[in-house]
């Protein structure tokens, strides 16, 4: 693939692409803005392939480019909204994942909302555990942490979920 | 009342348990791969309508400044008249009498 093989690009698209923009929708809540960020990173692969030195595991430099990716684009995003220069502001609050069971679409709806509150690194550690469902340590390899700061991170944003979740119950219904 | 509570929150949190991952849309791999290898060049349109508020705004003020010009050039004029009670700035041609 570095040799831009693109055979080899395909089947690492075909590997890669639904993990990449499951992450991506996850962030941005929104599915074209997910398709963009896939668009984004499987470009940045397949030009900086060559650099690519095999530290760590095709599946983890492809996650932490995604990872940062969607940060990026998230950040450039609300910049771009405060400008007012968009007209297409983004209705987090009425995302649906697609891929949620029929019965517990509210439910999945009510926590992509309060996923969007988090910082950074527990949104990161949360959506890659949970809705990722990757195992801890590869998080950490992720992210660039111990296990225990993973642990950590996860345990922090559980505990700001479930605090978010209690101020919403009376008004459940309504959201 | 908390019990209730407790049991929906645990159900929000484990919400995307046995949830499949979503999937992009099947031409997402062509729009990739013209992306990379593009044939024509394009403009995204945020620096297309940036390039087309500048240009705006240049003609503004080139048009502006020309108009001022001549206001500028007139009301000179009109100041040299008045100054010269109504006469012609050079009312003779003659160097010598």
């Amino acid at each position: 693939m570095a040799r831009g093989d693109d055979k080899a690009f395909k089947k690492l698209y075909d590997t890669f692409s639904v993990k990449v923009y499951n992450t991506a929708i996850s962030y941005t809540q929104n599915a074209l803005d997910a398709e963009e960020i896939t668009q984004d990173v499987f470009t940045k692969i397949y030009r900086s392939a060559g650099t690519f030195k095999g530290d760590s595991a095709v599946s983890t430099w492809i996650y932490r480019i995604t990872v940062n990716t969607s940060l990026t684009f998230i950040k450039r995003k609300k910049r771009f909204v405060f400008f007012q220069l968009s007209k297409t502001k983004s209705k987090t609050s009425d995302f649906y994942h697609p891929g949620v069971l029929l019965e517990k679409k509210e439910e999945a709806k009510m926590l992509f909302k309060v996923i969007d509150t988090l910082s950074d690194n527990q949104k990161t550690a949360f959506i890659l555990s949970f809705v990722e469902g990757l195992p801890r340590q590869e998080v950490a390899d992720i992210m660039g942490l111990s296990l225990k700061a993973v642990e950590s991170l996860l345990m922090r944003a559980k505990r700001n979920l479930r605090q978010k979740l209690e101020k919403m119950y009376p008004n459940r219904k309504k959201n | 009342m908390n019990d209730n509570k407790e049991k929906w929150i645990e159900q929000v949190l484990g919400s995307m348990e046995g949830s499949t991952r979503a999937v992009p849309s099947d031409q997402l791999f062509a729009k990739i791969k013209r992306g990379l290898h593009p044939k024509h060049k394009t403009i995204p349109m945020e620096r297309l309508r940036v390039a087309v508020a500048a240009a705006a705004l240049l003609f503004l003020l080139n048009g502006i400044t020309i108009y001022q010009q001549f206001q500028g050039t007139s009301t000179s004029a009109e100041t040299t008249y008045l100054e010269n009670n109504g006469q012609n700035l050079v009312s003779n041609y003659n160097f010598y009498k």
